[in-house]
Protein backbone atom coordinates (compact mmCIF):
# COMPACT_ATOMS: atom_id res chain seq x y z
CA UNK A 1 0.00 0.00 0.00
CA UNK A 2 1.26 3.50 -0.79
CA UNK A 3 0.03 6.98 0.06
CA UNK A 4 -1.12 9.49 -2.53
CA UNK A 5 -2.47 13.04 -2.44
CA UNK A 6 -4.37 14.28 -5.48
CA UNK A 7 -4.40 18.07 -5.50
CA UNK A 8 -4.78 21.22 -7.57
CA UNK A 9 -3.08 23.28 -4.85
CA UNK A 10 0.54 24.24 -5.65
CA UNK A 11 1.24 24.90 -1.98
CA UNK A 12 0.49 21.26 -1.17
CA UNK A 13 2.62 20.10 -4.08
CA UNK A 14 5.56 22.22 -2.90
CA UNK A 15 5.29 20.94 0.65
CA UNK A 16 5.31 17.32 -0.45
CA UNK A 17 7.71 17.45 -3.39
CA UNK A 18 10.30 19.97 -2.23
CA UNK A 19 10.06 21.04 1.38
CA UNK A 20 10.47 17.67 3.02
CA UNK A 21 8.11 18.23 5.96
CA UNK A 22 8.23 15.04 8.00
CA UNK A 23 4.47 14.47 8.12
CA UNK A 24 4.45 14.29 4.32
CA UNK A 25 7.26 11.72 4.02
CA UNK A 26 6.70 8.81 1.62
CA UNK A 27 3.61 10.36 0.12
CA UNK A 28 3.23 10.62 -3.66
CA UNK A 29 1.52 13.61 -5.14
CA UNK A 30 -0.63 13.85 -8.23
CA UNK A 31 -0.61 17.60 -8.89
CA UNK A 32 -2.30 19.44 -11.73
CA UNK A 33 -3.14 23.13 -11.22
CA UNK A 34 -5.62 23.02 -14.08
CA UNK A 35 -7.90 20.49 -12.39
CA UNK A 36 -11.17 21.82 -10.98
CA UNK A 37 -12.31 20.64 -7.56
CA UNK A 38 -14.66 18.25 -9.30
CA UNK A 39 -11.81 16.91 -11.47
CA UNK A 40 -9.85 16.13 -8.30
CA UNK A 41 -12.84 14.32 -6.78
CA UNK A 42 -13.52 12.37 -9.97
CA UNK A 43 -9.89 11.29 -10.22
CA UNK A 44 -10.04 10.14 -6.56
CA UNK A 45 -13.32 8.32 -7.14
CA UNK A 46 -11.87 6.43 -10.09
CA UNK A 47 -8.98 5.28 -7.93
CA UNK A 48 -11.37 4.28 -5.13
CA UNK A 49 -13.21 2.10 -7.64
CA UNK A 50 -9.86 0.38 -8.27
CA UNK A 51 -9.29 -0.32 -4.59
CA UNK A 52 -7.96 2.94 -3.07
CA UNK A 53 -9.26 4.09 0.35
CA UNK A 54 -9.84 7.59 1.68
CA UNK A 55 -7.49 8.61 4.50
CA UNK A 56 -9.21 11.96 5.11
CA UNK A 57 -12.76 12.95 4.45
CA UNK A 58 -12.70 14.75 1.09
CA UNK A 59 -14.58 17.85 2.29
CA UNK A 60 -13.19 20.73 4.31
CA UNK A 61 -14.51 21.52 7.76
CA UNK A 62 -16.17 24.84 7.13
CA UNK A 63 -15.02 26.31 3.87
CA UNK A 64 -17.51 25.31 1.22
CA UNK A 65 -16.86 24.38 -2.42
CA UNK A 66 -18.04 27.76 -3.76
CA UNK A 67 -15.70 29.54 -1.35
CA UNK A 68 -12.41 28.08 -2.57
CA UNK A 69 -11.05 26.66 -5.85
CA UNK A 70 -8.70 24.22 -4.06
CA UNK A 71 -9.18 20.56 -3.34
CA UNK A 72 -6.80 17.92 -2.06
CA UNK A 73 -7.75 14.28 -1.51
CA UNK A 74 -5.58 11.95 0.59
CA UNK A 75 -5.69 8.23 -0.36
CA UNK A 76 -4.21 4.87 0.52
CA UNK A 77 -3.60 3.15 -2.83
CA UNK A 78 -2.89 -0.58 -3.23
CA UNK A 79 0.42 -1.45 -4.88
CA UNK A 80 0.40 -3.20 -8.22
CA UNK A 81 1.16 -6.62 -6.72
CA UNK A 82 -1.70 -6.19 -4.21
CA UNK A 83 -4.03 -5.29 -7.04
CA UNK A 84 -3.01 -8.39 -8.95
CA UNK A 85 -4.10 -10.50 -5.99
CA UNK A 86 -7.41 -8.67 -6.16
CA UNK A 87 -8.54 -5.84 -3.90
CA UNK A 88 -11.98 -5.08 -2.61
CA UNK A 89 -13.62 -1.75 -3.18
CA UNK A 90 -13.97 0.15 0.15
CA UNK A 91 -17.66 0.96 0.40
CA UNK A 92 -17.22 3.67 3.06
CA UNK A 93 -14.89 5.50 0.71
CA UNK A 94 -17.26 5.08 -2.23
CA UNK A 95 -20.15 6.56 -0.27
CA UNK A 96 -18.10 9.47 1.09
CA UNK A 97 -16.61 10.42 -2.26
CA UNK A 98 -20.01 10.22 -3.98
CA UNK A 99 -21.64 12.33 -1.22
CA UNK A 100 -18.82 14.85 -1.53
CA UNK A 101 -19.22 15.07 -5.30
CA UNK A 102 -22.96 15.59 -4.95
CA UNK A 103 -22.44 18.27 -2.28
CA UNK A 104 -19.80 20.04 -4.35
CA UNK A 105 -22.02 20.05 -7.43
CA UNK A 106 -24.94 21.37 -5.38
CA UNK A 107 -23.05 24.21 -3.77
CA UNK A 108 -21.42 25.26 -7.04
CA UNK A 109 -24.82 25.40 -8.73
CA UNK A 110 -27.24 26.56 -6.09
CA UNK A 111 -25.64 29.19 -3.93
CA UNK A 112 -25.23 32.88 -4.01
CA UNK A 113 -22.09 33.13 -6.17
CA UNK A 114 -18.43 32.30 -6.20
CA UNK A 115 -17.00 34.47 -3.49
CA UNK A 116 -13.25 34.71 -3.77
CA UNK A 117 -11.00 36.85 -5.90
CA UNK A 118 -7.35 36.52 -6.90
CA UNK A 119 -6.11 38.42 -3.86
CA UNK A 120 -7.43 35.65 -1.60
CA UNK A 121 -5.89 32.71 -3.44
CA UNK A 122 -2.68 32.52 -1.35
CA UNK A 123 -4.73 32.44 1.88
CA UNK A 124 -7.07 29.78 0.48
CA UNK A 125 -4.10 27.67 -0.64
CA UNK A 126 -2.67 27.99 2.86
CA UNK A 127 -5.90 26.91 4.58
CA UNK A 128 -6.27 23.86 2.30
CA UNK A 129 -2.62 22.99 2.95
CA UNK A 130 -3.04 23.30 6.74
CA UNK A 131 -6.08 21.03 6.74
CA UNK A 132 -4.10 18.43 4.83
CA UNK A 133 -1.13 18.87 7.13
CA UNK A 134 -3.38 18.34 10.18
CA UNK A 135 -4.64 15.16 8.49
CA UNK A 136 -1.14 13.92 7.65
CA UNK A 137 0.00 14.55 11.24
CA UNK A 138 -3.07 12.74 12.58
CA UNK A 139 -2.38 9.83 10.23
CA UNK A 140 1.23 9.50 11.44
CA UNK A 141 0.34 9.58 15.13
CA UNK B 1 -18.11 20.94 42.27
CA UNK B 2 -19.87 24.17 43.29
CA UNK B 3 -19.94 27.35 41.27
CA UNK B 4 -21.67 30.60 42.16
CA UNK B 5 -22.35 32.78 39.14
CA UNK B 6 -22.88 36.45 40.05
CA UNK B 7 -24.59 38.09 37.12
CA UNK B 8 -24.21 41.85 36.90
CA UNK B 9 -26.61 43.39 34.38
CA UNK B 10 -24.96 46.04 32.20
CA UNK B 11 -27.32 48.68 30.71
CA UNK B 12 -24.76 50.85 28.96
CA UNK B 13 -21.02 51.25 28.36
CA UNK B 14 -19.19 54.61 28.38
CA UNK B 15 -15.52 55.52 27.97
CA UNK B 16 -14.09 57.28 31.03
CA UNK B 17 -10.79 57.85 32.77
CA UNK B 18 -11.77 55.61 35.68
CA UNK B 19 -13.08 52.05 35.71
CA UNK B 20 -16.34 51.47 37.59
CA UNK B 21 -19.89 50.17 37.29
CA UNK B 22 -22.49 52.66 38.47
CA UNK B 23 -26.27 52.20 38.13
CA UNK B 24 -25.65 49.41 35.65
CA UNK B 25 -23.42 51.61 33.47
CA UNK B 26 -19.93 50.25 32.78
CA UNK B 27 -17.32 53.01 32.80
CA UNK B 28 -14.11 51.79 31.23
CA UNK B 29 -10.81 53.47 30.42
CA UNK B 30 -9.93 52.62 26.80
CA UNK B 31 -6.31 53.73 27.35
CA UNK B 32 -5.82 51.05 29.99
CA UNK B 33 -7.27 48.39 27.69
CA UNK B 34 -5.08 49.55 24.82
CA UNK B 35 -1.98 49.28 27.01
CA UNK B 36 -3.06 45.81 28.06
CA UNK B 37 -3.42 44.61 24.46
CA UNK B 38 -0.17 46.30 23.37
CA UNK B 39 1.72 44.27 25.99
CA UNK B 40 1.81 41.68 23.20
CA UNK B 41 4.53 43.02 20.90
CA UNK B 42 2.90 41.28 17.93
CA UNK B 43 0.10 43.89 18.02
CA UNK B 44 0.72 46.93 15.82
CA UNK B 45 -2.35 48.95 16.76
CA UNK B 46 -5.54 48.60 18.76
CA UNK B 47 -8.52 50.83 19.44
CA UNK B 48 -11.90 50.45 21.09
CA UNK B 49 -15.43 51.48 20.17
CA UNK B 50 -18.93 50.89 21.55
CA UNK B 51 -22.01 49.59 19.72
CA UNK B 52 -25.43 49.67 21.36
CA UNK B 53 -28.69 47.90 20.45
CA UNK B 54 -30.89 50.11 18.26
CA UNK B 55 -28.03 52.16 16.84
CA UNK B 56 -27.41 52.38 13.10
CA UNK B 57 -24.09 50.55 13.47
CA UNK B 58 -22.58 47.59 11.64
CA UNK B 59 -19.66 45.60 13.10
CA UNK B 60 -17.69 43.72 10.44
CA UNK B 61 -15.62 41.54 10.25
CA UNK B 62 -16.25 39.99 13.68
CA UNK B 63 -13.80 37.31 14.83
CA UNK B 64 -14.95 36.40 18.33
CA UNK B 65 -17.62 37.51 20.80
CA UNK B 66 -16.76 37.00 24.47
CA UNK B 67 -18.84 37.60 27.59
CA UNK B 68 -16.74 39.33 30.27
CA UNK B 69 -16.20 36.91 33.16
CA UNK B 70 -13.77 36.97 36.08
CA UNK B 71 -13.20 34.88 39.19
CA UNK B 72 -13.37 36.37 42.67
CA UNK B 73 -12.30 33.07 44.21
CA UNK B 74 -11.77 29.43 43.23
CA UNK B 75 -9.13 29.49 40.52
CA UNK B 76 -8.74 31.25 37.25
CA UNK B 77 -11.18 32.26 34.54
CA UNK B 78 -10.31 30.94 31.05
CA UNK B 79 -7.95 28.44 32.75
CA UNK B 80 -4.79 27.28 31.00
CA UNK B 81 -4.52 30.30 28.75
CA UNK B 82 -2.18 32.47 30.75
CA UNK B 83 -0.67 30.19 33.38
CA UNK B 84 0.61 26.64 33.34
CA UNK B 85 -0.46 25.63 36.86
CA UNK B 86 -4.15 25.51 36.11
CA UNK B 87 -6.80 24.33 38.54
CA UNK B 88 -10.00 22.62 37.55
CA UNK B 89 -12.49 25.27 36.46
CA UNK B 90 -16.06 25.43 37.71
CA UNK B 91 -15.60 26.05 41.44
CA UNK B 92 -15.85 29.19 43.55
CA UNK B 93 -17.34 32.54 42.56
CA UNK B 94 -17.49 33.89 39.02
CA UNK B 95 -18.68 37.36 38.01
CA UNK B 96 -20.42 37.67 34.64
CA UNK B 97 -21.24 40.99 32.99
CA UNK B 98 -24.57 40.23 31.30
CA UNK B 99 -26.06 42.10 28.37
CA UNK B 100 -22.68 42.90 26.85
CA UNK B 101 -19.71 41.36 25.09
CA UNK B 102 -16.15 42.07 24.08
CA UNK B 103 -16.16 41.74 20.31
CA UNK B 104 -12.97 41.48 18.28
CA UNK B 105 -12.69 42.83 14.77
CA UNK B 106 -9.88 43.32 12.26
CA UNK B 107 -8.54 41.25 9.35
CA UNK B 108 -7.56 37.59 9.93
CA UNK B 109 -6.67 35.23 7.07
CA UNK B 110 -8.45 34.85 3.75
CA UNK B 111 -12.06 34.87 4.70
CA UNK B 112 -12.96 37.59 7.00
CA UNK B 113 -15.58 37.20 9.62
CA UNK B 114 -19.26 37.85 10.11
CA UNK B 115 -21.58 40.83 10.35
CA UNK B 116 -23.52 42.18 13.33
CA UNK B 117 -25.99 45.04 12.75
CA UNK B 118 -27.30 46.78 15.85
CA UNK B 119 -30.65 47.61 14.19
CA UNK B 120 -32.75 46.60 11.18
CA UNK B 121 -33.67 43.08 10.06
CA UNK B 122 -30.43 41.57 11.45
CA UNK B 123 -32.04 41.88 14.90
CA UNK B 124 -34.47 39.12 13.89
CA UNK B 125 -31.60 36.72 13.14
CA UNK B 126 -29.04 37.02 15.90
CA UNK B 127 -28.99 37.48 19.65
CA UNK B 128 -25.83 39.58 19.25
CA UNK B 129 -27.86 42.54 17.94
CA UNK B 130 -29.56 42.81 21.32
CA UNK B 131 -26.47 43.15 23.51
CA UNK B 132 -23.91 45.93 24.01
CA UNK B 133 -20.56 45.47 22.29
CA UNK B 134 -17.23 46.76 23.50
CA UNK B 135 -15.47 46.43 20.13
CA UNK B 136 -11.74 45.83 19.91
CA UNK B 137 -10.27 46.79 16.51
CA UNK B 138 -6.88 45.10 16.33
CA UNK B 139 -4.08 45.08 13.76
CA UNK B 140 -1.02 42.82 13.79
CA UNK B 141 2.59 43.67 13.06
CA UNK B 142 3.54 42.97 9.45
CA UNK B 143 5.91 40.10 10.32
CA UNK B 144 3.28 38.09 12.22
CA UNK B 145 2.27 34.92 10.34
CA UNK B 146 -1.36 33.71 10.02
CA UNK B 147 -1.17 31.24 12.93
CA UNK B 148 0.22 33.83 15.31
CA UNK B 149 -2.25 36.38 13.99
CA UNK B 150 -5.19 34.21 15.00
CA UNK B 151 -3.62 33.65 18.42
CA UNK B 152 -2.91 37.37 18.94
CA UNK B 153 -6.52 38.33 18.31
CA UNK B 154 -7.92 35.41 20.32
CA UNK B 155 -5.78 36.07 23.40
CA UNK B 156 -6.29 39.85 23.29
CA UNK B 157 -10.07 39.39 23.32
CA UNK B 158 -9.91 37.02 26.28
CA UNK B 159 -7.58 39.32 28.24
CA UNK B 160 -9.86 42.31 27.70
CA UNK B 161 -12.96 40.29 28.66
CA UNK B 162 -11.32 39.14 31.89
CA UNK B 163 -10.04 42.63 32.77
CA UNK B 164 -13.38 44.30 32.11
CA UNK B 165 -15.23 41.69 34.18
CA UNK B 166 -12.96 42.39 37.17
CA UNK B 167 -14.50 45.87 37.34
CA UNK B 168 -17.65 44.04 38.45
CA UNK B 169 -16.11 42.83 41.73
CA UNK B 170 -17.19 46.05 43.48
CA UNK B 171 -20.83 45.74 42.42
CA UNK B 172 -23.20 44.68 45.19
CA UNK B 173 -26.34 44.23 43.09
CA UNK B 174 -26.30 41.03 41.12
CA UNK B 175 -28.38 37.97 40.41
CA UNK B 176 -26.97 34.76 41.84
CA UNK B 177 -27.08 31.33 40.25
CA UNK B 178 -25.67 28.34 42.09
CA UNK B 179 -24.46 25.42 40.03
CA UNK B 180 -23.72 22.17 41.78
CA UNK B 181 -22.31 19.25 39.83
CA UNK B 182 -22.24 15.92 41.66
CA UNK B 183 -20.32 12.70 41.01
CA UNK B 184 -21.93 10.32 38.52
CA UNK B 185 -23.02 7.76 41.15
CA UNK B 186 -24.82 10.38 43.22
CA UNK B 187 -26.50 11.79 40.15
CA UNK B 188 -27.59 8.32 39.13
CA UNK B 189 -29.14 7.62 42.54
CA UNK B 190 -30.77 11.02 42.88
CA UNK B 191 -33.43 10.67 40.18
CA UNK B 192 -33.59 6.95 39.38
CA UNK B 193 -36.96 7.20 37.62
CA UNK B 194 -36.09 10.00 35.22
CA UNK B 195 -34.60 9.32 31.77
CA UNK B 196 -30.84 9.79 31.82
CA UNK B 197 -29.63 12.27 29.21
CA UNK B 198 -26.10 13.00 28.01
CA UNK B 199 -25.00 15.91 25.84
CA UNK B 200 -22.43 15.18 23.10
CA UNK B 201 -20.68 18.50 22.48
CA UNK B 202 -18.99 18.49 19.06
CA UNK B 203 -16.13 20.94 18.60
CA UNK B 204 -13.91 21.72 15.63
CA UNK B 205 -10.29 20.46 15.77
CA UNK B 206 -8.92 20.73 12.24
CA UNK B 207 -6.31 23.47 11.81
CA UNK B 208 -5.98 27.23 11.56
CA UNK B 209 -9.36 29.00 11.83
CA UNK B 210 -10.97 25.61 12.52
CA UNK B 211 -9.89 25.02 16.11
CA UNK B 212 -11.20 24.99 19.67
CA UNK B 213 -9.12 25.36 22.82
CA UNK B 214 -9.77 23.29 25.95
CA UNK B 215 -7.97 24.59 29.05
CA UNK B 216 -5.89 26.70 26.68
CA UNK B 217 -4.70 23.71 24.67
CA UNK B 218 -5.56 22.84 21.09
CA UNK B 219 -8.46 20.37 20.90
CA UNK B 220 -6.63 18.52 18.09
CA UNK B 221 -4.65 16.86 20.89
CA UNK B 222 -7.86 15.70 22.60
CA UNK B 223 -9.79 12.45 22.56
CA UNK B 224 -13.50 12.49 23.51
CA UNK B 225 -13.57 13.65 27.11
CA UNK B 226 -16.17 13.89 29.85
CA UNK B 227 -16.56 17.50 30.99
CA UNK B 228 -18.95 19.37 33.29
CA UNK B 229 -21.28 22.33 32.72
CA UNK B 230 -19.44 24.27 35.43
CA UNK B 231 -16.15 24.16 33.52
CA UNK B 232 -17.83 25.46 30.39
CA UNK B 233 -19.27 28.40 32.36
CA UNK B 234 -15.75 29.28 33.55
CA UNK B 235 -14.28 29.45 30.06
CA UNK B 236 -12.60 26.03 29.81
CA UNK B 237 -13.61 26.16 26.13
CA UNK B 238 -12.39 29.01 23.91
CA UNK B 239 -13.22 29.49 20.26
CA UNK B 240 -10.39 29.52 17.74
CA UNK B 241 -12.86 29.30 14.91
CA UNK B 242 -13.37 31.64 12.08
CA UNK B 243 -15.39 31.19 8.91
CA UNK B 244 -19.10 30.46 8.69
CA UNK B 245 -20.08 33.14 11.21
CA UNK B 246 -23.67 31.91 11.29
CA UNK B 247 -22.78 28.59 12.83
CA UNK B 248 -19.43 29.10 14.51
CA UNK B 249 -19.43 28.57 18.24
CA UNK B 250 -17.99 31.80 19.58
CA UNK B 251 -16.56 31.90 23.07
CA UNK B 252 -19.80 33.67 24.08
CA UNK B 253 -21.82 30.71 22.76
CA UNK B 254 -19.64 28.31 24.77
CA UNK B 255 -20.07 30.43 27.92
CA UNK B 256 -23.82 30.63 27.31
CA UNK B 257 -24.25 27.17 25.75
CA UNK B 258 -27.99 26.96 25.15
CA UNK B 259 -28.13 23.15 25.25
CA UNK B 260 -26.48 23.05 28.68
CA UNK B 261 -28.79 25.82 29.92
CA UNK B 262 -31.93 24.01 28.78
CA UNK B 263 -30.81 20.61 30.07
CA UNK B 264 -30.06 22.13 33.49
CA UNK B 265 -33.50 23.76 33.52
CA UNK B 266 -35.31 20.44 33.19
CA UNK B 267 -32.81 18.41 35.21
CA UNK B 268 -34.56 16.79 38.16
CA UNK B 269 -38.06 17.31 36.78
CA UNK B 270 -38.13 15.85 33.26
CA UNK B 271 -34.66 14.34 32.86
CA UNK B 272 -31.57 13.35 34.78
CA UNK B 273 -28.76 15.30 33.09
CA UNK B 274 -25.85 12.91 33.54
CA UNK B 275 -23.02 14.72 31.80
CA UNK B 276 -21.28 16.05 28.73
CA UNK B 277 -18.92 14.33 26.31
CA UNK B 278 -16.73 16.80 24.42
CA UNK B 279 -16.08 15.29 20.99
CA UNK B 280 -13.30 16.81 18.84
CA UNK B 281 -14.05 16.76 15.10
CA UNK B 282 -10.88 15.53 13.43
CA UNK B 283 -9.94 15.25 9.75
CA UNK B 284 -8.84 11.66 9.11
CA UNK B 285 -11.27 8.80 8.95
CA UNK B 286 -9.39 6.66 11.47
CA UNK B 287 -9.60 9.47 14.05
CA UNK B 288 -13.28 9.98 13.27
CA UNK B 289 -13.99 6.28 13.82
CA UNK B 290 -11.89 6.13 17.00
CA UNK B 291 -13.64 9.24 18.36
CA UNK B 292 -17.00 7.67 17.53
CA UNK B 293 -16.08 4.55 19.51
CA UNK B 294 -14.81 6.57 22.49
CA UNK B 295 -17.74 9.00 22.50
CA UNK B 296 -20.26 6.17 22.45
CA UNK B 297 -18.38 4.30 25.17
CA UNK B 298 -18.36 7.36 27.44
CA UNK B 299 -22.04 7.98 26.80
CA UNK B 300 -22.73 4.38 27.80
CA UNK B 301 -20.54 4.73 30.91
CA UNK B 302 -22.72 7.68 31.88
CA UNK B 303 -25.74 5.38 31.62
CA UNK B 304 -27.57 7.41 29.00
CA UNK B 305 -31.05 6.57 27.76
CA UNK B 306 -30.96 9.53 25.41
CA UNK B 307 -28.42 11.84 23.83
CA UNK B 308 -28.48 15.30 22.35
CA UNK B 309 -25.67 16.19 19.90
CA UNK B 310 -24.90 19.75 18.86
CA UNK B 311 -22.95 20.16 15.64
CA UNK B 312 -20.12 22.45 14.65
CA UNK B 313 -18.76 23.12 11.17
CA UNK B 314 -19.91 21.80 7.83
CA UNK B 315 -18.67 19.25 5.32
CA UNK B 316 -16.53 16.50 6.87
CA UNK B 317 -17.88 17.20 10.44
CA UNK B 318 -21.32 16.11 9.25
CA UNK B 319 -19.85 12.63 8.93
CA UNK B 320 -18.82 12.66 12.62
CA UNK B 321 -22.32 13.81 13.54
CA UNK B 322 -23.96 11.04 11.55
CA UNK B 323 -21.70 8.13 12.52
CA UNK B 324 -21.95 8.98 16.23
CA UNK B 325 -25.74 9.23 15.94
CA UNK B 326 -25.89 5.92 14.08
CA UNK B 327 -23.75 4.08 16.62
CA UNK B 328 -25.72 5.49 19.57
CA UNK B 329 -29.03 4.46 18.01
CA UNK B 330 -27.62 1.01 17.26
CA UNK B 331 -26.80 0.77 20.97
CA UNK B 332 -30.42 1.54 21.83
CA UNK B 333 -29.74 5.15 22.87
CA UNK B 334 -32.28 7.58 21.45
CA UNK B 335 -30.43 10.46 19.80
CA UNK B 336 -31.43 13.95 18.71
CA UNK B 337 -29.21 16.08 16.47
CA UNK B 338 -29.05 19.87 16.21
CA UNK B 339 -27.67 21.12 12.90
CA UNK B 340 -28.25 23.81 10.33
CA UNK B 341 -29.00 23.11 6.67
CA UNK B 342 -27.19 24.15 3.51
CA UNK B 343 -30.08 23.71 1.15
CA UNK B 344 -29.12 26.28 -1.48
CA UNK B 345 -30.48 29.78 -2.01
CA UNK B 346 -33.92 28.42 -2.95
CA UNK B 347 -33.95 25.84 -0.13
CA UNK B 348 -34.63 23.03 -2.60
CA UNK B 349 -31.33 21.14 -2.44
CA UNK B 350 -30.28 18.24 -0.25
CA UNK B 351 -29.52 20.04 3.03
CA UNK B 352 -26.71 17.89 4.49
CA UNK B 353 -23.54 16.47 2.91
CA UNK B 354 -23.93 13.17 4.78
CA UNK B 355 -26.83 11.34 6.38
CA UNK B 356 -27.79 7.99 7.92
CA UNK B 357 -31.21 6.41 8.36
CA UNK B 358 -30.75 6.29 12.13
CA UNK B 359 -30.69 10.12 12.25
CA UNK B 360 -34.46 10.25 12.57
CA UNK B 361 -34.76 13.16 15.03
CA UNK B 362 -33.11 16.35 13.80
CA UNK B 363 -33.66 19.90 15.02
CA UNK B 364 -32.71 22.43 12.35
CA UNK B 365 -31.46 25.95 13.01
CA UNK B 366 -32.31 27.09 9.48
CA UNK B 367 -31.03 27.17 5.91
CA UNK B 368 -27.73 29.02 5.89
CA UNK B 369 -27.92 29.80 2.16
CA UNK B 370 -31.16 31.78 2.36
CA UNK B 371 -30.47 35.44 1.56
CA UNK B 372 -31.40 38.60 3.40
CA UNK B 373 -31.13 42.27 2.37
CA UNK B 374 -29.73 44.43 5.16
CA UNK B 375 -30.16 48.22 4.99
CA UNK B 376 -27.22 50.64 4.96
CA UNK B 377 -25.96 51.64 8.41
CA UNK B 378 -24.70 55.10 9.38
CA UNK B 379 -21.51 53.80 10.95
CA UNK B 380 -19.25 50.80 10.46
CA UNK B 381 -16.93 49.51 13.17
CA UNK B 382 -14.23 47.54 11.35
CA UNK B 383 -13.95 47.42 7.57
CA UNK B 384 -17.15 47.38 5.44
CA UNK B 385 -15.34 46.26 2.29
CA UNK B 386 -14.55 42.95 4.05
CA UNK B 387 -18.22 42.00 3.57
CA UNK B 388 -17.20 40.91 0.08
CA UNK B 389 -15.02 38.27 1.69
CA UNK B 390 -17.13 37.11 4.62
CA UNK B 391 -18.72 33.74 4.38
CA UNK B 392 -22.19 34.42 2.99
CA UNK B 393 -21.13 37.60 1.21
CA UNK B 394 -19.54 38.12 -2.20
CA UNK B 395 -18.15 40.80 -4.46
CA UNK B 396 -21.67 41.98 -5.34
CA UNK B 397 -22.91 42.07 -1.74
CA UNK B 398 -22.58 45.83 -1.28
CA UNK B 399 -25.37 47.48 -3.26
CA UNK B 400 -25.05 50.94 -4.84
CA UNK B 401 -27.30 52.46 -2.19
CA UNK B 402 -25.24 50.91 0.61
CA UNK B 403 -27.54 47.98 1.35
CA UNK B 404 -26.06 44.52 1.84
CA UNK B 405 -27.20 41.27 0.28
CA UNK B 406 -26.00 38.40 2.45
CA UNK B 407 -26.60 34.72 2.97
CA UNK B 408 -27.77 34.10 6.52
CA UNK B 409 -24.54 32.42 7.49
CA UNK B 410 -22.80 35.77 7.05
CA UNK B 411 -24.62 37.03 10.15
CA UNK B 412 -22.75 36.19 13.37
CA UNK B 413 -24.81 33.60 15.25
CA UNK B 414 -27.42 33.54 12.46
CA UNK B 415 -28.02 29.83 12.93
CA UNK B 416 -26.05 28.95 16.06
CA UNK B 417 -25.72 25.20 16.37
CA UNK B 418 -26.43 25.02 20.08
CA UNK B 419 -29.77 26.60 19.22
CA UNK B 420 -28.97 30.01 20.72
CA UNK B 421 -30.62 31.66 17.75
CA UNK B 422 -33.87 33.15 16.59
CA UNK B 423 -34.28 30.79 13.63
CA UNK B 424 -35.96 27.43 13.92
CA UNK B 425 -38.33 25.12 12.14
CA UNK B 426 -42.09 24.85 12.42
CA UNK B 427 -44.43 22.34 10.85
CA UNK B 428 -46.89 23.95 8.46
Amino acid sequence: MKLLIITNNSRVNEAISYNGESCFRNIDVDFDPDMSQMDVLVRARDMIHLGAKLVMHPMMGRIKPHETPYKSVFLEVPEEREREKGTECDLNSVIMIEDSMAETAKLLQNTFALKYDDSMLPDLQYLDFLLLKAGAEEYRR
Amino acid sequence: MNLELRKVQIKDIVFDTVDKIEDGVLHVDPKRLEELVLEDSRVKAVSFDIARPGESVRIVPVKDVIEPRAKLEGGEIFPGLFREDMQEAGNGITYCLKGMAVTSTGPIVGFQEGVIDMSGPCVDYTIYSSILHLCMIIEKQDYVDPHDHEEVVRLAGIKVAKTVAEIGFDVTEYETENMEWKPIGEKYAEFPDLPKVVYVYNCMAQGLLHDTYFYGRDAKALVPTMITPNEVMDGALISGNCVSPGSKTTTYMHQNNAVIRELLKIHGTEINFMGIVLNPLMTTLKEKFRDRMMTVREVKMLGADGVLISQEGFGNPTTDLMIVCQELENNGIKTVIITNEDAGVDGMSEPLPDSVQEANAIVTTGNSNATVMLPAMDKTIGILKEVERVCGGNVTSIQEDGRLLLEIHGIMGGHNLQGNTKLGAITI
